[in-house]
């Protein structure tokens, strides 16, 4: 379990997290009222505080996406609608603007707030098994499996060839013209990858992954796992259902 | 090029979630009919891997970053294999750095499974007996390609998710400027397609027997 990850909390199985979570996510993508939005923050604040999510958790997930996120908010509310709210300069405020860029902000930082409470304190390759139990192909769990056992293999190939490019004077930075180099690169660590992607997948299959007659791994929801699901899940339509009927 | 949860209408979102689960239910029909279907799970394996790394790497194109896409790779290399190899990219993307997102795994995986299946049937389609100097220039078109009908993809898609009330022409400027941010990028990945495609035919030529 990483360091920053959320505590175990109160849903178990990790089955169930991630139907609480595909549930709770596609509810909460289509809200858009004030106060369902309102509410949707109380529920993510509530479900963070349940799990013990670490602040440091939601960061590193917000890193990536939130400079597409981010672009979409600022340039938004300075491109959009006819309402003219303020003069920053030379830039102009508008309301419609605001207004959507608001309503995606709240919901993509909840989306990613609740998958980082639900999703975080489970080792990843018991939630590939918990998708396989949910329904996942079986050959889609085994690339996923292999794929977790390559990704730090390849960054530290990666990185070796590039310091070994360098120290043979390539120069350094993206645009320094090394396509070809660069391509050559990778073909080679996937080449020397694939013989030791095979012999690991081979190992694997011995032991039955992906057979048709390997049983799944056990999962035992407890009634508190059930109970809170269902709460879970209740709460996230209800508020889909209320700002439909309202 | 991801698109991030939040910013898509349900509807949307679900239809994504339908297409790129038809697709992957193709793929997967096609791959199950082989002799042996789990032959080339190592190989989508490792390419899922370096799909998963590549797309975190970002690229500076003042004043904007793009990052690696892949998907004309992705294609060449695994064919049917590319589809279900990158939604599982897509979604340890998406739960471990919150890159893309779980509502808008299904558009996300539309926008880089198409371009990956495009690049499979080009390839498949014109490199067979063909010279090297063609067989480079498939490639590159592949790889360029991919890009270029990927970043179609994202822009027709968040065009039609966006709130009609909004200034139409802004959205589309901003989006124009995008898309022209990653003409640099549809270059760099048909380079390098071409050059993994010419190395491994000449060290390796079995690896690129894709289908």
């Amino acid at each position: 379990m990483p360091a920053d990850a959320a505590r175990p909390g109160p849903i178990a199985d990790p089955r169930l997290r991630v139907v609480a979570l595909v549930g709770l996510a596609f509810g909460f993508s289509a809200l858009a009222e004030p106060w369902a939005l309102a509410l949707m923050v109380a529920l993510t604040l509530a479900l963070a505080w349940g799990f013990g999510l670490p602040p440091a958790a939601l960061a590193r997930r917000l890193r990536w996406p939130g400079t597409v996120v981010a672009a979409v908010v600022i340039l938004l509310p300075l491109m959009s609608g006819e309402t003219v709210l303020a003069h920053i300069g030379p830039l102009t405020v508008r309301a419609e603007g605001l207004e959507v860029a608001t309503v995606i902000a709240l919901r993509f930082l909840c989306i990613v707030a609740v998958a980082a409470a639900l999703l975080s304190a489970v080792p990843l390759p018991r939630l590939v098994a918990a998708l396989r139990a949910l329904g996942l192909p079986a050959l889609m769990a085994d690339m996923a499996l292999l794929m977790l056992r390559h990704v730090e293999d390849l960054r530290q190939g990666l990185r070796r060839m590039r310091v070994a490019m360098r120290l043979r004077g390539a120069p350094a930075g993206f645009w320094a013209g090394q396509f070809r180099a660069n391509g050559w690169a990778l073909a080679s660590l996937l080449l020397r990858s694939h013989a030791q992607s095979e012999r690991i997948y081979h190992a694997m299959i011995v032991r039955g992954h992906g057979a048709a007659r390997a049983s799944p791994e056990p999962f035992r929801a407890s009634r508190r796992d059930w109970t809170v699901l269902i709460a879970l899940l209740l709460a996230g339509s209800g508020l889909v259902l209320l700002e439909h009927v309202l | 090029m991801h698109v991030p949860d939040g910013i898509l209408p349900l509807s949307l979102s679900l239809g994504g979630v339908a297409v790129a689960a038809g697709l992957t239910a193709l793929s997967l029909k096609r791959i199950n009919a082989r002799s042996d279907p789990r032959a080339d799970v190592p190989r989508a394996a490792l390419l899922t891997a370096v799909f998963f790394a590549a797309s975190l790497v970002h690229i500076p194109v003042p004043p904007a970053s793009v990052h690696l896409m892949l998907s004309g790779l992705m294609g060449v290399l695994l064919g049917w294999f590319a589809v279900p190899a990158i939604l599982i990219g897509l979604f340890f993307q998406a739960v471990m750095f919150g890159h893309g997102g779980l509502t808008a795994l299904g558009v996300n995986g539309v926008i880089f499974g198409l371009p990956a299946l495009a690049a499979f049937g080009l390839t498949r389609l014109l490199m067979a007996h063909s010279t090297p100097a063609r067989e480079t220039a498939v490639a590159f078109a592949a790889g360029a390609g991919a890009v270029v009908l990927g970043v179609a993809l994202f822009s027709g898609i968040l065009l039609a998710g966006l709130p009609a009330h909004l200034d139409a022409a802004a959205e589309r400027g901003a989006l124009l400027a995008l898309a022209l941010a990653h003409l640099p990028l549809a270059v760099v990945e048909g380079l390098v397609v071409a050059a993994v495609l010419g190395f491994l035919r000449r060290v390796s030529p079995e690896l690129l027997r894709a289908g």
